[in-house]
């Protein structure tokens, strides 16, 4: 039937875009990571070359002399300072040159438990924080050290987000291909710092060198794999790692 | 007798080049340098040295290129490469080509450069017989 404005009906076509706008958010946080790296290997490699000469001309200099107390302190600044710059561009250069991944099926699994042991032994896990694990054996293809060093890293983040202290659970399961969750109890993020939690040197938290979750990204980016985070302010956060099986 | 070892120092860095010669004469080595790879091909066909220590990344000519024309030019003694920072595919380059070791410049380079000098030079004392100190 036609009405008199020779309408006949209408049509309306809905499309969900979500699945296409969180794809064309991964294609530009790609291509600004790579041209991060590309720079960051620029640079980094202008900073070395003399911070080898400040730390070589230094040493010799400190074992040639003899110092008092007040010099001595002041030499300690130097090689600390020193120290630190070399960790950070040691770090970024990682970040900026990462080795070619070496795959072979692993269950991930294993590599979460020995994280773990890693973990309880070290000094980011204070008496306030807890790990809890629900880890069934799935198996990916993973290059095994650089997997440690992704989920060492979340877990480090994890437990700086919860200054006050909390739990941290650790889950693997076979969802879209083999899935780790690292799920906090923490601070959680705003929509600005979920926008920059990738980005090198936009880190939230005031210790470290800034480095660790941009090295997260380019490993599991490595892999071909997924990282995403779901977090709200106050509220905690779920990283979750999604790889091939 | 016993002579001093040769050792040629190439690297654009002036800074670099500077604490290299102080270190390795503190040594007690006969030391010279070069800014550029060019000027150290040159220094070697003008010279004899035991041991060549470059960087690898420099402008027009690349360490690894200093060594592949050394190489062909039956140059003998050994070669160290030095670099801000480490390739797994460099270094196979360097060390397939002939390379003694491949060094980075770490917060500790100095230390294990001095060592690699000290093993470089007694590896090729053993092996062409030569004496010196």
């Amino acid at each position: 039937m036609i009405d008199d404005k020779d309408t006949a009906g209408h049509v309306w076509c809905l499309e969900d875009l979500t699945e296409i706008r969180l794809l064309e958010r991964q294609v530009r946080q790609k291509e600004q990571m790579a041209a991060i790296g590309a720079m960051s290997a620029g640079i980094a490699h202008e900073i070395r070359n003399p911070l080898a000469s400040i730390t070589g001309s230094f040493k010799i200099l400190h074992s040639d002399l003899r110092l008092n107390e007040d010099q001595t302190q002041l030499a300690d600044i130097i090689s600390r300072e020193t120290e630190r710059l070399n960790r950070t561009i040691s770090g970024f250069l990682s970040f900026a040159r990462p080795p070619a991944p070496q795959l072979k099926m692993t269950d991930l699994s294993v590599i979460v438990t020995e994280m773990v042991s890693l973990m309880r032994n070290s000094t980011e896990l204070s008496s306030r924080h807890s790990i809890e694990m629900r880890l069934e054996s799935v198996c990916a293809i993973v290059d095994e050290s650089m997997m440690r060093q992704v989920f060492y890293n979340l877990a480090t983040n994890a437990f700086k987000a919860m200054p006050d202290g909390g739990t941290l659970t650790i889950s693997v399961e076979p969802r879209n291909g083999a899935q780790v969750r690292f799920e906090d109890t923490g601070i959680g993020l705003d929509e600005t710092e979920m926008k920059n939690l990738f980005v090198p040197f936009c880190s939230s938290f005031s210790e470290g060198t800034g480095l660790g979750m941009a090295i997260v990204y380019q490993i599991v980016a490595a892999h071909n794999g997924v990282i995403g985070v779901k977090s709200r302010k106050g509220a905690g956060s779920t990283f979750f790692v999604d790889l091939k099986k | 007798m016993i002579a001093k070892a040769r050792i040629l120092i190439v690297d654009d860095e002036r800074s670099i080049r500077e604490l290299l010669e102080i270190v390795l004469k503190k040594e007690g080595f006969d030391v010279t340098s070069a800014h550029s790879a060019e000027e150290g091909l040159d220094r070697c066909k003008a010279s004899e040295f035991d041991l060549v220590v470059s960087d690898i990344s420099m402008a027009n000519m690349s360490g690894i290129d200093l060594l592949r024309e050394l190489r062909t030019n039956n140059f003998s003694g050994q070669f160290i490469l030095l670099t801000a920072f480490a390739t797994a595919e460099t270094a196979i380059q360097a060390l397939k080509m002939g390379a003694f070791d491949y060094i980075i410049k770490s917060e500790n380079f100095i230390e294990e450069l001095k060592l690699v000098v000290f093993s470089a030079l007694e590896n090729r004392r053993l092996r062409d017989g030569e004496s010196y100190r």
